[in-house]
């Protein structure tokens, strides 16, 4: 298991993060989670980082400051202070040193594949930013996860057809069925030139519909999409040999409950492909999954009886997907939870126990709060009631 | 071995009735059996258990179902009584495992029928504890389980 400590990062007080292969965060909004997971990236990645910068004209000065202005956008230079540590795996980071002497090594391929937050903003008129496409003050991993799509899209994603969904080859029919079912409806993904540009649509019984016209979802889903066949090769290879780490932001937003089921699905996938997989989230749907895991892996239950969660017809690949995942994955869960002082320590609430006397593990980080609250009021209200009727 | 028998080696015997005459009147429409046939007789356990154990949390009935110890507690299912619900079966586990263990190996299963409707949202934590007790309530229980 992968450790990551830092302390005192922006308002990140304490973490010591475990991860597993599949990993989740949740906690309110501006606690840190992004944050923490643009340092993991930096931490694990910093020489590519520095390199792409470096071959875009960028120059720190050698200065900490400057270089996290620059990775994590405009504003964010103050988040390291002279009080701050970073270690990954017990081996301090000195983020200085790395500032200064970044770029004189020889360049380390990427291994944090990190889907942001704002992937939404990277497609403009249907088809993916370069990287200088974006205002300066635009943090990294946004620039840098739509420049890996459009060079994949520059590839020939698509091929002779300029079908992108439904796409053979890529991820397994089942997840591909179900996608369909939840966030396309039979419609098609489609590549197509206008004006000599290229741009995606989607192909509704043939009305091509352009960017502004998707729903909000599917806005939301396609960045994603791309970014998903970007991680599953067509062949050659179950997995990208260098990435080790897929990092998803809200992979929720904008989805229906039934379009989560299926991007919970594809990060089992992408499980049993070998990466390790971390979602931050703000829907109780991915913690309900990881319950689920665990209750049925401390009970040795059948991977069959996951078919009924997901609500799949059988098939072997997919029993291998649930086989993996119960016998040979780790889950963890952490939960970013602001303090008085406006700072943020992070507790792991992995066994997300329902009798946990921390309401946070019990109640998943206040994701399950209102409910239990609301049948709380219920039960007072019924209680008065029916002592008033005697 | 019949769950009549298994019963008559119990301290239950003594309150075993035929079919659910041992359920109460107003209690009995929440138990449909797909064969009446197939009844091995019902205990009111709560009441025959009162006096030895007057401060415990105990469970009201067993049913006996195609030779199946089904265990039945009819109760308002609301969250504010789910600590309650899980004391009466750590209760109801305590006392078959020191009374009567044959029972507990008679293909039991345990029920929180609810006496009206149920109001414990999916998603609080109460549902989950029930989910982890495989003791989720239920309007009607049917038979067979």
């Amino acid at each position: 298991m992968t450790h990551f400590r830092v302390q005192d990062f922006g308002q990140i007080q304490s973490v010591d993060l475990s991860f597993g292969d599949l990993t989740l965060l949740v906690g309110p909004q501006a606690t840190g989670k992004s944050v923490l997971l643009q340092l993991f990236k930096l931490a694990q990645d910093h020489q590519s980082i520095c390199h792409t910068l470096k071959q875009h004209g960028y120059d720190w000065q050698n200065e900490l400051t400057h270089l996290l202005e620059v990775v994590f956008g405009e504003g964010m230079g103050g988040l390291h202070r002279a009080t701050s540590t970073v270690a990954l795996d017990g081996e301090c980071i000195d983020l200085k040193a790395r500032a200064s002497e970044a770029g004189r090594r020889s360049r380390k391929a990427e291994s944090v594949f990190l889907v942001p937050a704002q992937r939404v903003l990277m497609l403009e008129n249907g088809w993916p930013r370069p990287f200088d496409g974006f205002q300066d003050g635009t943090p990294y991993v946004l620039r840098n996860f739509s420049e890996q799509l459009r060079q994949l899209m520059e590839k020939g994603l698509g091929g002779g057809d300029g079908l992108l969904f439904p796409k053979t080859g890529r991820m397994k029919k089942a997840l591909r069925d179900q996608l369909d079912e939840s966030m396309f409806h039979g419609a098609q993904v489609q590549l197509e030139t206008i004006n000599f540009k290229r741009r995606i649509v989607i192909d509704a019984d043939n009305n091509r519909l352009p960017f502004m016209t998707w729903s909000a979802g599917q806005r939301e889903f396609m960045p994603l999409l791309l970014g998903l066949y970007w991680l599953m090769p067509s062949s050659g290879g179950s997995k990208k040999p260098d990435i080790d780490w897929v990092v998803i932001e809200e992979p929720e937003m904008g989805l229906h409950p039934q379009a989560i089921l299926s991007v919970m699905l594809i990060a089992l996938e992408l499980m049993q492909r070998g990466y390790k997989v971390v979602i931050s989230t703000h829907s109780p749907m991915f913690l309900e999954m990881a319950w689920v895991l665990r209750v049925l892996k401390e009970h040795n239950a059948d991977p069959e009886s996951l078919y009924a969660l997901f609500q799949l017809e059988r098939s072997p690949a997919i029993t291998e997907i649930f086989r993996s995942v119960l016998d040979e994955k780790t889950l963890t869960t952490s939960y970013f939870e602001p303090q008085a002082n406006g700072k943020v320590v992070v507790q792991d609430i992995s066994s997300l126990d329902p009798f946990d006397e921390n309401d946070a593990v019990a109640d998943w980080g206040g994701l399950t709060s209102f409910s239990t609250q609301a049948a709380d009021v219920v039960a007072a209200a019924i209680q008065e009631a029916t002592v008033n009727e005697f | 071995m019949s769950f009549e028998a298994v019963v008559n080696q119990t301290p239950l015997a003594d309150g075993l009735k035929a079919g659910l005459q041992a359920v109460k009147n107003n209690e009995r429409s929440k138990i449909q059996c797909a064969d009446t046939r197939q009844l091995n007789g019902s205990v009111d356990i709560d009441s025959l258990l009162k006096k030895q154990y007057p401060r415990s949390n105990r469970w009201d009935y067993l049913v006996g179902y195609r030779d199946c110890a089904v265990f039945i507690e009819v109760h308002p299912a609301m969250t504010s009584e789910v600590s309650t619900m899980l004391n009466k079966l750590e209760w109801l586990h305590s006392w078959l495992r020191d009374h009567a263990p044959l029972l507990g190996k008679q293909g039991a299963s345990f029920h929180w029928v609810s006496t009206d409707g149920v109001s414990i949202p999916k998603k609080s934590k109460q549902y989950r504890q029930l989910a982890q007790k495989n003791l989720l309530p239920q309007r009607v229980l049917h038979l067979p389980v």
